[in-house]
């Protein structure tokens, strides 16, 4: 039971970022996360042991938020048509928020939040949780295909936005481009 | 565009300074624990298809069992309840103290572990009570519901002093008229009484009645149903609710949060209402085995004995004997439909169960 509870604690920052990012909401992010946790309490006899647990528990969570989306009716319904419309703008969390967000995670931030939910949560699942696209298809519920061509879509979006042009048209599977130190900069001190 | 490496480095700068609740953990802990503390008892099992499987094996054991008593049963029923009476006091003894030992550890510790299981042979008093010293019930008390149904004939002009003799015989005994019926003002006048008894007084009752002091007796049946078991499982049942009920107040008691407080309540309303339907059924059993029931019938002349088909000839036999064979076609028809439900059923539990199994499975892989 220590144990657990440490574990969960543990992986309490990650959980709640995916959520986060995916709902762009602290409260429904943190109900989120507690269900999740809730269902960990309940199939704990099922939790792997070992380093697969960490990503179990993380699935786990995406499953949760994915349920919530699900759940809401606004996605739903955007789900159903493909219509690609955007989501309200994320929530202010105040000064002291605003004072620890650098300018970089605000511009990613931004690019995200202007993208609709049917592309930002492929977005967030794939470069942020990890997940493959084998996985992020059955997670929401649509074809390896679908996910790929949003994912790709989502990739031409946020290189078409203002904010993320500068680390546009570099190579492939080459360094981070213009910028791209400053990114792994930003990144490590956060 | 982006590559997938710089947009995953990029996610994770940004994802990474998104501000986390200072006690967001720590909330989820203390809304964790009163659901900890109330599903501690949804322990899945290791293996759901084993559990499936224990479960078909027991149900189908179950229906055997039952095919096999429905069965042999055709022997009659009066001569089973007979049996039951005259085994009651030694049966019901041992019966009834493991089965409230052994609801007692499963469900309320506390409640009866002073209790010792009674002798064989030996039918125990009011003595032994519950371990917790209050509320003491007479657990291991033979509890035998006992019927007779009684047929008398009185004299031409005697049924209403016969009913009123019946009244007046109740009341000695300290019994009482629960139900009267008569008709006196007809050719062929007759009446009915049952009446209510005290158990230890049924048998000098049943032998005055029967004495020919209110009509000479044609017919007599007696019943009786051993209930001991029943009774002593309402009552271990019963304690269980208290205790857990007295847990509950406990809890609400230190309830510091709306939430907590709506959830203990709810659950204590529920254990209220079980606790009030047990203590129901426990006062109906209480009541049917402390006064045994005679439902005594009375008339001038002695009851029509239905013969079947006696002296009947031609069409009137024949249309006689397929009435009665239709009718006990039907209801050979009947008997065998209750088979094929209990089957049916059977099966029908044994694809829920499994059905549950697998979806358990299946949401284990979230």
């Amino acid at each position: 039971m220590e144990d657990l509870d440490s574990w969960l604690a543990a992986g309490y920052d990650r959980s709640f970022r995916t959520a986060w990012l995916m709902l762009r909401n602290r409260d429904d992010a943190q109900e989120v996360v507690q269900e999740a946790y809730l269902r960990v309490w309940r199939f704990r006899d099922s939790i792997p042991r070992g380093d697969g647990r960490d990503a179990w528990l993380y699935r786990v969570v995406v499953n949760a938020t994915i349920s919530r989306l699900r759940a809401d009716k606004r996605w739903r319904r955007r789900s159903d048509d493909g219509e690609l419309t955007s989501l309200p703008a994320p929530e202010q969390d105040g000064p002291a928020h605003q004072a620890e967000h650098g300018a970089l995670a605000d511009r990613v931030l931004a690019a995200l939040a202007a993208l609709p939910e049917t592309l930002r949560i492929p977005v967030v699942l794939r470069y942020y949780a990890g997940l493959s696209e084998r996985e992020i298809a059955t997670a929401i519920r649509r074809r390896p295909g679908t996910v790929k061509s949003r994912l790709h879509q989502a990739r031409v979006r946020l290189s078409a936005d203002p904010a993320l042009a500068a680390w546009a048209d570099e190579p492939a599977a080459g360094t981070a481009g213009p910028g791209g130190d400053a990114v792994r900069a930003e990144a490590s001190t956060s | 565009m982006i590559s997938e490496s710089t947009l995953t480095e990029l996610l994770h700068a940004a994802g990474d300074s998104v501000p986390v609740p200072a006690d967001g953990a720590e909330q989820v802990r203390d809304a964790l624990g009163p659901q900890v503390a109330q599903r501690r008892w949804i322990h899945r099992p290791s293996n759901p298809r084993l559990l499936s499987a224990a479960a078909g094996v027991v149900v189908l054991a179950l229906v055997g069992v039952g095919i096999a008593a429905g069965v042999s049963s055709g022997g009659g029923h009066h001569g089973q309840t007979s049996a039951a009476v005259a085994l009651a006091p030694e049966h019901a003894g041992s019966a009834a103290g493991s089965g409230k030992s052994d609801q007692q550890l499963a469900a309320a510790p506390t409640a009866g572990a002073a209790e010792a299981p009674a002798a064989p042979g030996v039918v125990n008093g009011p003595a032994a009570g519950s371990g917790s010293g209050t509320d003491a019930v007479p657990t291991t008390t033979p509890r035998v519901v006992r019927k007779a149904t009684i047929s008398l004939q009185a004299g031409d002009g005697k049924v209403p002093a016969s009913l009123d003799g019946l009244r007046g015989l109740a009341e000695q005994h300290g019994g009482y008229v629960a139900s009267s019926q008569g008709s006196l003002t007809s050719d062929d006048p007759t009446g009915t009484v049952v009446l209510r008894v005290p158990v230890a007084q049924y048998a000098q009752v049943r032998d005055a009645i029967t004495s020919g002091r209110y009509g000479k007796a044609l017919d007599v049946s007696e019943s009786g149903a051993d209930v001991t078991n029943q009774y002593v499982d309402l009552d271990a049942r019963i304690h269980a609710l208290q205790a857990s009920r007295q847990t509950y107040l406990t809890m609400l008691s230190k309830a510091d949060t709306i939430g907590d407080t709506l959830a203990v309540q709810q659950r204590l309303d529920q254990i209220q209402q079980q606790l009030e339907q047990l203590q129901g059924q426990q006062k109906v059993l209480a009541d049917q085995s402390d006064k045994a029931t005679l439902t005594v019938s009375v008339g001038e002349k002695p009851a029509a004995v239905l013969t079947p088909s006696a002296g009947r000839t031609g069409f009137d036999k024949a249309f006689h004997d397929a009435g009665h064979r239709f009718t006990h076609g039907l209801q050979r028809t009947v008997a065998a439909t209750g088979t094929a439900l209990l089957v049916l059923l059977a099966i029908a539990v044994v694809a829920l169960v499994c059905w549950v199994a697998v979806r358990s499975a299946r949401r284990r892989m979230v």
